[in-house]
C-alpha cells in the first residue's frame, strides 16, 4: 500500500530536481528526471508496506535535488578560441592528394575525417563518383587529353571533353582544400 | 581539501561503475546497491544518474530497454562498450602504477 503522502514527497522530489535542472539541456532534463522516476520505483518495489518515513529516507540518499541538477547543469559551452588554427593531419592531406590520384581511396579517407561536414562530403563525392561514373580510365587528369587525342574515334571535341572530365577530381580535391580553411569557426561541444 | 575529495572520488566512480558492468549489463538501481555495499563508494545515490547518461554520451557503455519480470515500465540496462572495456583497461593499468607510487611516497612522507 502506498505510503500516506506518496505522491507529494516523490513528485515534490523530483519537481524541485526538474526546477533545477531549469537552465539545462531538454533531453538530459527528461533523461534524468526518469531516470530518478525509475530509481523511486524500484526502491519502492523492495520496500513490504512503505511509509512516509521509508520514501523521505529514499530522498535522503538520492541527495538533493540541487546538487543532482547540478551534475547535470555540465551544460558549460567549451568553444575554442575563434583564432585557433586548425592542425593540418595527414589523413586530411592525403584525402586530397589521392582524391587527385586515386579517387576512391581519396574518397574513403575524406569520409574517415572528421573535419569536413556532411554536406561537404556528399558534394565531393558528388563530384568524384560522376567523373569515376563517365570513364575511370580517361579521368586522371593527365591521361584523359592524352587518350583523348590519341583516339580519333571520339572526335575533334574529345580532348576538351575528356580534358574537362579529367579536371573533375582536381575541382572536388581543391574544394576540400578550400573547406579545410574554412574550418577555423569555433567548435561548441556540451562538456 | 574536503572539495577535492569529492572531485576525486567522483572521477574514481565512473571507473568503478564500468567495472560494474564489466560481466554484465545492469540497470540504475542495481549500480545503486552494489555500489552502496561498498562503504564510501557513493555519498548521495542520485549522482550515479548524471554518471551514467554521461558515460553513454561519451560511448562508454550502450543502453537498451528490457521488459521488467512485473508490471512496471522496461528497464534501462547499461553494458559496457568495446570503449568502455578500452577505457577501463587503461584506467586499471594506470591505477596500479598510481596506487604504487601514491603508496611510496606517502610512506616516505612519515619516515
Amino acid at each position: 500500500m502506498s505510503a500516506p503522502h506518496a505522491t507529494a514527497i516523490i513528485e515534490g522530489y523530483l519537481a524541485r530536481l526538474d526546477l533545477g535542472l531549469g537552465g539545462s539541456d531538454p533531453q538530459r532534463r527528461r533523461e534524468l528526471v526518469e531516470d530518478v522516476r525509475a530509481h523511486f520505483a524500484e526502491a519502492r518495489a523492495a520496500l513490504a508496506d512503505e511509509t512516509d518515513e521509508d520514501l523521505l529516507a529514499i530522498c535522503d540518499r538520492l541527495g538533493e535535488p540541487a546538487d543532482l541538477a547540478r551534475e547535470v547543469g555540465s551544460t558549460t559551452v567549451v568553444a575554442q578560441p575563434a583564432s585557433a588554427p586548425y592542425v593540418w593531419s595527414w589523413l586530411e592531406v592525403a584525402a586530397i592528394a589521392l582524391t587527385v590520384m586515386a579517387w576512391p581511396v581519396g574518397a574513403i579517407l575524406m569520409l574517415l575525417s572528421r573535419v569536413w561536414t556532411r554536406r561537404e562530403k556528399v558534394i565531393a563525392t558528388a563530384i568524384g563518383a560522376v567523373t569515376f561514373a563517365m570513364g575511370f580510365p580517361l579521368s586522371a587528369p593527365f591521361v584523359g587529353p592524352v587518350v583523348g587525342t590519341l583516339v580519333p574515334s571520339l572526335g575533334s571535341a574529345a580532348p576538351l571533353f575528356v580534358g574537362t572530365l579529367g579536371s573533375l577530381p582536381l575541382v572536388a580535391a581543391a574544394y576540400l582544400a578550400y573547406r579545410l580553411t574554412r574550418t577555423n569557426s569555433p567548435r561548441v561541444r556540451l562538456a | 581539501m574536503a572539495v577535492d575529495i569529492t572531485q576525486m572520488r567522483k572521477g574514481l566512480l565512473e571507473f568503478c561503475v564500468l567495472a560494474q558492468l564489466e560481466g554484465e549489463p545492469r540497470y540504475g538501481y542495481e549500480l545503486v546497491q552494489r555500489l552502496g555495499e561498498v562503504d564510501g563508494m557513493l555519498t548521495s545515490e542520485g549522482t550515479i544518474y548524471p554518471l551514467l547518461a554521461r558515460l553513454h554520451r561519451e560511448g562508454l557503455v550502450a543502453v537498451e530497454r528490457r521488459p521488467t519480470t512485473s508490471a512496471g515500465p522496461p528497464r534501462k540496462y547499461y553494458r559496457l562498450s568495446a570503449p568502455g572495456h578500452r577505457a577501463l583497461t587503461s584506467f586499471r593499468r594506470e591505477w596500479a602504477t598510481l596506487r604504487t607510487a601514491i603508496d611510496r611516497t606517502l610512506q616516505g612522507g612519515a619516515r
